[in-house]
């Protein structure tokens, strides 16, 4: 199987990538290296530098292609929002166009952002969402939105057929950057360097972690079983910020605790249905915290020594 | 897991048999072969685990033979699945699609899961609004849209009766290898045999009436997503494209894949035939995670494939 991983060098894209190979698919990435992560050990993929917005020749057909290409995490997306913006829009158009002439299946991964500050508890997959559209954090939410009804425009007007959409929730492990501003790093970063561990808001806010190898079982999944989606895919396990700092100190030690103002439009809940999933192929996550958080913290270790 | 298909035989049914067995099912296929052949299953039967047990769906044996095997799921397709014979004989029609199917229920108690393949388009007759939803009232213009209805609610009403996670699947017009020309939907196999032949198609009509075409391997992906999903149950989701195809468009198509003449024969339209048909997709999408992705010309192209002689 010919397999194009666009964002194949960043945090998801390279455990996505990684795994393709060693199932033996022949994968392509293509990356801008902006938030680059390290692939598995001993493997290598065939890399096309370039962004996905203005992309080089891709060399396709390609029989699936993984467009996951994007900003990211809160401080990559709020330091260029109009870039993240033309990520979406441009860049997804640009993969579609290719994604059309090649015939491949594409897999999108989607975000819960698309949820906005939900108001149901836990997130079908047929809840519409609450976006402010003028919230600093909406270039990320408006991106992923614009791309999945792009997708269905392409898809309603016969252009493309098989796409596959999946809504991540809060994905983490090996391989995250440190500096992505993401709550489990930024909790075992200072842990791990003998700092208190701030908190935004009282810490009663909640988010679900899923691991990521837990994560890249339901992505396969989706490719084999051809399941469209949108389809949710993340932990239901959800905890407060203050129990997230709880396992942590456990896990490296209690160095205390700063407080910090909520920031702009931040979800104050967040939980996955993920009865599709489960009905689907029987798939939840398995990896308990502590043990995904022993595995990042190691991780993180060994590229700050 | 071991699985029931009435109609294993078939067209829709064996292409199912052939998923299953894939999936590492069981399979149990009972089937009067009136319709059905036999060598539809042969390949299914080399590469799994496949009995056929040669039976009509009325049969009072039906429990007994069910009751040996103890399916987990039954998916049930076997029906009277021409719209002009029930209008030729209704009461035989409705014999086997009403009474049959209310058979076939009673023989799955045990079971854990069931799914009913019933019909799209023959429920919402002619005037619909377009593409008609599921929510839309049914008005079968045809003795067998009538049945095929009652078969669903019966199936609706065992779902809240019984133990049963039971969903009722209504396809648009199914189309692909193993399918009589006869049939409903038949069309691109029609076509599809004149122009193999060297010689155009017939269009009844003036070619612009729509048809929603459906693959049959998409179509067994949404049963094998509908059996057993707790979403789905007690529900009827259409299984279609969403996408209108004119008759006279559907020639082309199947033209270029065959190699023939695209100058189709121009005849009067057949009386009751509806202008234009399409069913709304989402709530399959939405519920299953399921979408139809065969493209028309992919699909037409492995349909011509399998017919050439």
């Amino acid at each position: 199987m010919k397999v194009l991983v666009t964002g194949g060098a960043g945090f998801l894209g390279s455990h996505l990538t990684s795994r393709l190979l060693s199932e033996g698919a022949d994968v392509t990435v293509l990356d801008d290296f902006s938030s680059p992560s390290p692939l598995a050990e001993g493997l290598t993929a065939r890399i096309i530098e370039g962004s996905v917005v203005d992309p080089p020749d891709l060399d396709g057909p390609y029989d699936l292609v993984a467009h996951l290409a994007s900003p990211a995490s809160p401080p990559r997306y709020l330091l260029d929002p109009v870039g993240t913006l033309r990520t979406g829009a441009e860049g997804t158009r640009q993969i579609l166009d290719r994604v059309q002439t090649w015939g491949s299946h594409l897999l999108y991964t989607s975000t819960s952002e698309v949820y906005g500050d939900p108001e149901v508890h836990p997130q079908p997959e047929t809840y519409r969402g609450a976006v402010d559209t003028g919230s600093e954090r909406a270039c990320y939410d408006e991106s992923k939105r614009y791309a999945e009804s792009l997708i269905h425009a392409y898809r309603r007007t016969g252009r493309i057929r098989a796409a596959s959409i999946v809504r991540l929730f809060n994905t983490y492990g090996p391989g995250m950057d440190p500096r992505d501003g993401r709550v489990v790093t930024a909790f075992l970063t200072c842990a791990l360097a003998g700092e208190p561990l701030p908190i935004f808001g009282d810490g009663t806010q909640t988010r679900s972690f899923c691991y990521v190898d837990d994560l890249l079982d339901g992505l396969l999944e989706v490719i084999e079983r051809r399941v469209s989606g949108p389809i949710n895919l993340g932990s239901d396990a959800e905890i407060t910020m203050l129990e997230l700092a709880e396992a942590v100190e456990a896990l490296l030690g209690d160095n205390g605790r700063t407080f910090h103002p909520l920031p702009d439009a931040d979800p104050k809940r967040r939980r996955p249905d993920l009865t599709l999933a489960r009905e689907q192929f029987g798939w939840s996550p398995s990896t308990p915290l502590a043990v995904g958080l022993a595995t990042t913290a190691d991780y993180l270790r060994s590229v700050q020594a | 897991m071991r699985s029931v298909v009435t109609g294993g035989a078939g067209f829709i049914g064996s292409h199912l048999v052939d998923r299953l067995v894939d999936d590492g099912h069981e399979v149990l296929v009972v089937d009067d072969l009136g319709t059905g052949r036999a060598d539809h299953l042969t390949d299914a039967r080399r590469r799994g685990s496949v009995k056929l047990h040669q039976l009509d769906i009325r049969d009072p044996d039906l429990a007994t033979v069910f009751g040996r095997f103890r399916p987990a799921t039954v998916f049930h397709l076997a029906a009277q699945a021409s719209v002009p014979a029930s209008v030729a004989d209704p009461l035989h029609d409705a014999s086997v699609n009403v009474l049959g199917t209310i058979n076939v229920l009673e023989a799955s108690r045990s079971a854990d899961a069931f799914v009913f393949v019933s019909s799209g388009g023959a429920l919402h007759g002619a005037g619909a609004t377009l593409p008609s939803k599921e929510s839309h009232k049914p008005r079968p213009d045809a003795p067998y849209g009538a049945a095929k209805l009652a078969g669903q609610i019966y199936v609706e009403l065992y779902e809240r009766a019984h133990d049963l996670t039971a969903v009722t699947l209504a396809p648009s017009n199914v189309y692909g290898p193993r399918q009589n020309a006869s049939a409903e939907g038949g069309v691109v196999a029609i076509f599809a045999r004149s122009l193999l032949a060297g010689r155009p198609g017939t269009i009844f009509g003036d070619g612009t009436q729509t048809r929603d075409f459906v693959f049959v391997t998409d179509v067994v992906d949404a049963i094998v997503k509908a059996a057993g999903s707790r979403r789905a149950a007690g529900r009827v989701l259409h299984v279609s494209t969403g996408i209108e195809t004119s008759i006279r468009r559907l020639h082309t198509l199947v033209a270029a894949a065959a190699g023939g003449p695209d100058t189709p024969r121009m005849a009067d339209a057949k009386p009751g035939d509806i202008v234009r048909s399409c069913l709304d997709p989402s709530a399959a999408e939405s519920t299953l995670g399921w979408e139809a992705w065969t493209p028309l010309d992919k699909g037409v192209a492995k349909t011509v494939a399998w017919l050439r002689p």
